[in-house]
């Protein structure tokens, strides 16, 4: 199934897929992703991050496994069906396969200790066919790997947490003074990496309301409260502003394989302005947003009554709908700011095979 | 076609003139409802629903535009500055004073204050032809003007109504005071100050208001300064005063309030049926009885310090509120052995302070306000005057709120320009369209422009000639201020501005030995051939034009409301070939002019997509042309369009889907611009920070007074010529980079001929596949920069 990228279908009601457990543990997280995620308790995927990886932890501690493969399935069962469930929704699955890797990677290191070497880890790593999904075999029982997957949990989580403070210290470093700098609506990545920049610098931040969710608003007032310079324009804005802006800085909801971004609708525009007057789009991420799923990722819509103007009796003839994302493809991002450090679109490739097996690549 | 109700010859203009004499040059435009006006041609509007329902009126009732009639469209009223004389505005909304009277008539000119001394001038002169009474005329005003509006009766246009009742000229000048205000300001100064006039209403003694009528204003607010210095002072020694202080301060106190309170009622009464004039009146006059009040009080405080023994324990009695009646009628006592004059006063004090108890008890928190008046006071200024001074200050803070990047452009302010008052430099006609451009009723360049000219038209129809001058020189310098009130309102648009230098260099090509009646027929046929010929005509044309670039089955994007894309809609699907074509409107939130467009075409049964600017990226596989209007096109092939457009350009030009601008050529600018911010207008913010999201549309409200952050809504920006695949004109369908020679044949007509036929290039035959042909012209990812060499032009050429 191929499709331009970007193009809009209209979001049908796909049935769950067989490979779906009755677990209850599975279950319990399927309802628990839904009914959160998409009633937008979790406003941020930093708390989907987190979220997702408390679920995970009790699965890999009360879950009942004897061998790394049983563990490994119930994972990709749990990842399959948020994927069914939220096809939008990258980063619970993304957390799901990073934890996949994180067990692979401590079996591994367990059986190489036991062994006496990483020959096997290695061995592993260089053989394992992608293509075919299958999972390595981790058969052996080693007791302690539960407590040593949840130690690496552990540890990951904190990186998940202080992703943000991370991000934010990099802003002295990109940043000069006196810049001009836009942004798009609201992201709490951004806003701490401007306001912590802001310490140091002065700088003048312009902010698209960012049509429909108008999420902009909140966005200027939170950096004219911290002290910064602040100017709120309107989308259609964009285009004749970009002429004096020396940075875009905006937040993804997802980093693609391909280097491309998923994220709020008006990205593109903006991005393809900035391109346009060569203008250095930055993207704020941590690495808990670089997913797996390739530029053909299917767009939703969204009704359109978000749209329409409220005083505006429109014909029901007329058409009226808005997409829920946006897709910027590579080459019109510069550069994703982590919080290890900057790295290139093109380079997005590496990081993924540093953070996921590549056994699950599809899950 | 809406175009052809513009035909407009004119013939009782002249001798309605000389009836009443030069010196009344406006009361002609109030002539019988014959003159063509047609300002604001319906297929031109860019405006929402109220302006639709208008233009429908304005094509049976050409002259409807300048009346006021109060079953028009909902305009949006402009608080009058007249509606601040009444105390509140929702105590007594229907006993407005007669100033708001008269003005809420006119929905037009409700909000200028200013125009009623202006108004009422001529016809305090005695020149009102029919020496009709004032109040005659407002009360027809008021009524429904359209079909009931006598014709000949000079005196019933509103717009000239709108006048200040002789009998109170205070309130006149208080009116013409207030003119700087603006509606925010208004509105926000009425909320503040109303505390405090019912406050003032409880304490200021009520007097006559005939010797106030000459107070002036300054005097007026140095009096109310010195009455709340007064106050302050009572308050904060009432605060201080403890149980155990001297007699002297409880005495005082008692002054005070015995003073103050008998007096109230009436003044309350008074003061929110008169209003502001009265209010001012009361604090000057109270100011007077205070200083006495407080020698008095001295007077006895002295007396009651030598009797400190005796009267101590009474004082002690006379701490407690309850306890004054009783201690004050021992000091009459006192007193009476002393002073019969004194004797009476005190009786007088005596009463009051029973009726003090009264109120006291029932409004306990009136010395907590005195108290917090006194606190205020310093900051706050005077009441009376003080409305105005804050009003200034806030204008100015208004004013002086530079953007940062945008500094150079005019800050958008809700409030009408100032005017001078009593000076009839400005015509009523050019006043209300000032007025209807600012509130966006006249939207969108072509209505601009039209309606721009017919208000001159009416200008020109009314003015007299000095005995002393040529028309020529005199009428363009008498057209100076009134272009200047329209630009002070809503800066002009480039088109306008090529309209009104058209007009002049019109009427500065009449010799001077023409006869006035023939100059002035000169002057208006030639703005109608203006206006047939580079509006009207031209949009047919352009529509035609335009029309020919489709081919069956185009999926057409465009953005806002545009009449030109609805008349090429309807051409192509009219035309010989019928054919089918949908379109899809791109919209920005705000104004969401796009609603208009789609229901426009729904209406043809054109199937019609409606989307957001953001969005657009995710129709753009589907469409196949993009169609925008512009408001007009720069020197150097740079398109102004409404804010939004060249992002919808830059869309188009990544999709490689042509990019076609419609545009009237009378709209060409001279200038040459690169970008959007050196030339643009700064709109009203607002209506960004009211967003259509419930979550945050009252997040920003306070922008105004939020540090560090602005709100910015551009009315333009400027598509690079790069990004233009082809413009449409009504002379031929051209490159960007023929722009020079269309300016050189529009402006200087004389160079026609000299001009070689083979270039621009004239498009003849219909282009089949213009995607196809013009890819080129848009490559993907860099931008043109340079026109081809001829040899790479041959493609357009034909």
């Amino acid at each position: 199934m191929t499709r331009k990228p970007g193009e809009v279908v209209k979001e049908d009601s796909k049935p769950i897929t067989a490979r779906l457990q009755s677990s209850p543990r599975n279950n319990y997280l399927v309802k628990f992703c839904r009914a959160n995620a998409v009633l937008g308790k979790f406003v941020t995927e930093q708390s989907k991050a987190e979220e997702s990886l408390l679920l995970l932890e009790k699965i890999v501690a009360d879950a009942e496994w004897q061998t790394g493969s049983q563990l490994l399935n119930q994972l990709r069962n749990v990842g399959t069906a948020i994927q069914a469930k939220m096809p939008w929704e990258t980063t619970p699955c993304n957390m799901v396969q990073r934890v996949i890797k994180i067990v692979i990677d401590e079996y591994n290191t367990c059986k190489g200790a036991s062994d006496g070497g990483n020959y096997q880890s290695i061995s592993q790593m260089m053989f394992v066919d992608p293509a075919t999904g299958d999972l390595p075999k981790c058969t052996d029982v080693i007791p302690e790997l539960r407590d040593r997957i949840l130690e690496a949990m552990a540890e990951h989580k904190a990186e998940v947490e202080q992703s943000q403070e991370l991000i934010s210290l990099q802003g002295e470093s990109k940043i000069h003074n006196d810049e001009v700098i836009m942004t798009c609506g609201m992201c709490p990545m951004v806003l701490a990496f401007l306001t912590k920049a802001a310490r140091r610098r002065k700088f003048h931040v312009i902010v698209a309301e960012c049509a429909p969710k108008y999420d902009g608003h909140k966005m200027a007032k939170c950096l004219c409260t911290a002290g910064i310079q602040t100017t709120l324009v309107q989308d259609c804005a964009i285009f004749p502003m970009m002429s004096r802006v020396n940075k875009v800085i905006i937040g993804t909801r997802s980093v693609l394989s391909n280097g491309g971004i998923k994220t709020f609708v008006g990205a593109a525009t903006l991005a393809s302005a900035a391109k346009f007057y060569s203008v250095p789009l930055y993207v704020c991420t941590p690495t808990y947003k670089f997913s797996l799923v390739a530029c053909e990722e299917v767009n939703h819509y969204n009704s359109g009554n978000l749209v329409v103007p409220p005083s505006a009796n429109l014909p029901p003839s007329v058409d009226v709908a808005v997409a829920q994302f946006d897709y910027v493809p590579p080459e019109n991002v510069t550069s994703f700011i982590t919080n290890n450090r900057g790295i290139a679109p093109a380079y997005v490739y590496r990081q993924l095979s540093e953070l996921y097996h590549p056994t699950s690549y599809d899950l | 076609m809406g175009y052809d109700t513009y035909v407009l010859p004119n013939s009782r203009t002249g001798s309605a003139h000389r009836r009443h004499g030069s010196a009344c040059k406006y009361q002609a435009h109030m002539r019988a409802p014959g003159i063509p006006v047609n300002e604001g041609n319906p297929r031109h509007k860019r405006t929402g629903k109220a302006a639709k329902n208008r233009s429908s009126q304005t094509e049976n009732q050409p002259d409807s535009e300048l009346q006021c009639s109060p079953d028009g469209p909902p305009v949006e009223r402009p608080v009058s500055a007249a509606c601040l004389l009444k105390t509140s505005a929702e105590k007594c909304p229907d006993r407005p004073l007669k100033v708001a009277n008269s003005q809420q008539g006119s929905p037009v000119t409700g909000g200028k204050g200013k125009e009623s001394p202006k108004n009422s001038a001529p016809q305090r002169k005695g020149l009102n032809p029919e020496g009709k009474p004032a109040k005659r005329t407002q009360s027809k005003g008021s009524r429904p003007g359209t079909p009931g509006r006598a014709k000949g009766q000079p005196s019933s246009s509103p717009t000239i109504n709108a006048q200040v009742p002789q009998s109170s000229p205070l309130a006149a000048s208080v009116v013409a005071d207030a003119t700087a205000s603006t509606k925010q300001v208004l509105e926000k100064s009425a909320e503040r100050t109303e505390p405090r006039q019912a406050n003032f209403s409880t304490t200021c003694p009520s007097s006559s208001e005939n010797k106030q009528g000459k107070m002036s204003d300054q005097k007026l607010a140095s009096l109310c300064q010195l009455l709340e210095n007064i106050v302050l002072q009572h308050g904060g020694k009432e605060m201080s005063s403890g149980g155990t202080k001297p007699v002297s301060v409880p005495q005082q106190n008692q002054n005070t309030a015995t003073k103050v309170s008998p007096v109230a009622k009436p003044a309350s009464e008074t003061s929110s049926s008169k209003g502001k004039g009265t209010e001012e009146h009361p604090g000057a006059e109270k100011s007077r009885e205070e200083i006495e009040m407080e020698r008095k009080a001295r007077k006895e405080a002295k007396k009651a310090g030598k009797k400190k023994g005796g009267d101590q324990s009474k004082a002690k009695e006379g701490e407690g509120v309850e306890d004054g009646s009783g201690k004050s009628k021992a000091d009459l006592k006192r007193e009476r052995r002393e002073k019969q004059e004194a004797q009476r006063q005190a009786k007088a004090l005596a009463k009051a302070q029973q009726e003090a108890e009264k109120q006291k008890k029932s409004q306990p928190q009136s010395q907590k306000i005195i108290r917090e008046e006194a606190k205020k006071a310093p900051q706050t200024k005077k009441f009376a005057d003080g409305r105005r001074f804050r009003d200034k200050k806030s204008v100015e803070k208004d004013s002086s709120r530079r953007i940062p990047l945008l500094g150079h452009l005019t800050p958008y302010t809700s409030h009408p320009p100032s005017l001078p008052v009593n000076s009839d430099s400005i015509h009523p006609a050019i006043r209300t369209l000032g007025q209807k451009m600012k509130d966006r009723v006249v939207d969108g360049s072509t209505a601009r422009v039209i309606a721009t000219l017919a208000a001159l038209k009416r200008f020109i129809n009314d003015y007299r000639t000095p005995e002393s001058c040529d028309l020529s020189r005199d009428l363009a310098e008498k057209i100076v201020p009134n272009v200047a009130h329209l630009h002070a309102c809503r800066p002009l648009a480039i088109a306008m501005d090529n309209a009104v230098r058209f007009l002049k260099h019109k009427i500065n090509s009449i010799e001077p030995n023409v006869p006035e009646a023939q100059a002035k027929d000169l002057l208006r046929t030639a703005i109608d051939e203006y206006v047939c010929d580079n509006i009207n005509l031209a949009s047919s044309t352009i529509a035609t034009h335009g029309a020919q670039l489709l081919k069956d089955g185009d999926v057409i994007l465009t953005f806002g409301y545009s009449a030109l894309v609805c008349d090429m809609v309807e051409a192509a699907r009219n035309g010989s070939s019928c054919m089918n074509v949908s379109v899809v409107v791109a919209d920005s939130p705000f104004p969401p002019t796009g609603s208009d467009m789609v229901k426009q075409l729904a209406a043809m049964g054109v199937p019609t997509y409606y989307r957001l600017i953001t969005d657009v990226t995710h129709i753009m596989h589907k469409v196949t042309k993009v169609v925008v209007e512009a408001e007009s096109v720069m020197m150097n092939g740079a398109v102004q369009g409404m804010c939004g457009t060249a992002g919808l350009a830059l869309a188009a030009a990544t999709h490689d889907t042509p990019f076609i601008v419609l545009c009237h050529t009378y709209k060409f600018s001279n200038n040459d611009l690169t970008d959007s911010l050196v030339v643009n207008e700064l709109g009203d913010a607002n209506g960004i920070v009211n967003c259509p999201s419930r979550e945050y549309c009252d997040l920003l409200t306070d922008w105004k007074d939020t540090e560090n952050l602005n709100v910015v809504r551009l009315v333009y920006d400027v598509t690079p010529a790069a990004l233009v695949t082809v413009l449409v004109t009504e002379q031929s369908v051209l490159p960007t980079s023929a722009v020079p020679v269309i300016i050189r044949r529009v402006f200087l007509p004389g160079t026609r001929e000299h001009e070689s036929a083979a270039w621009p290039p004239q498009v003849t035959g219909v282009w089949s596949d213009l995607g196809r042909r013009l890819t080129w012209h848009t490559t993907r990812h860099r931008p043109r920069r340079h026109w081809p060499s001829s040899t790479e032009r041959s493609p357009i050429v034909m």
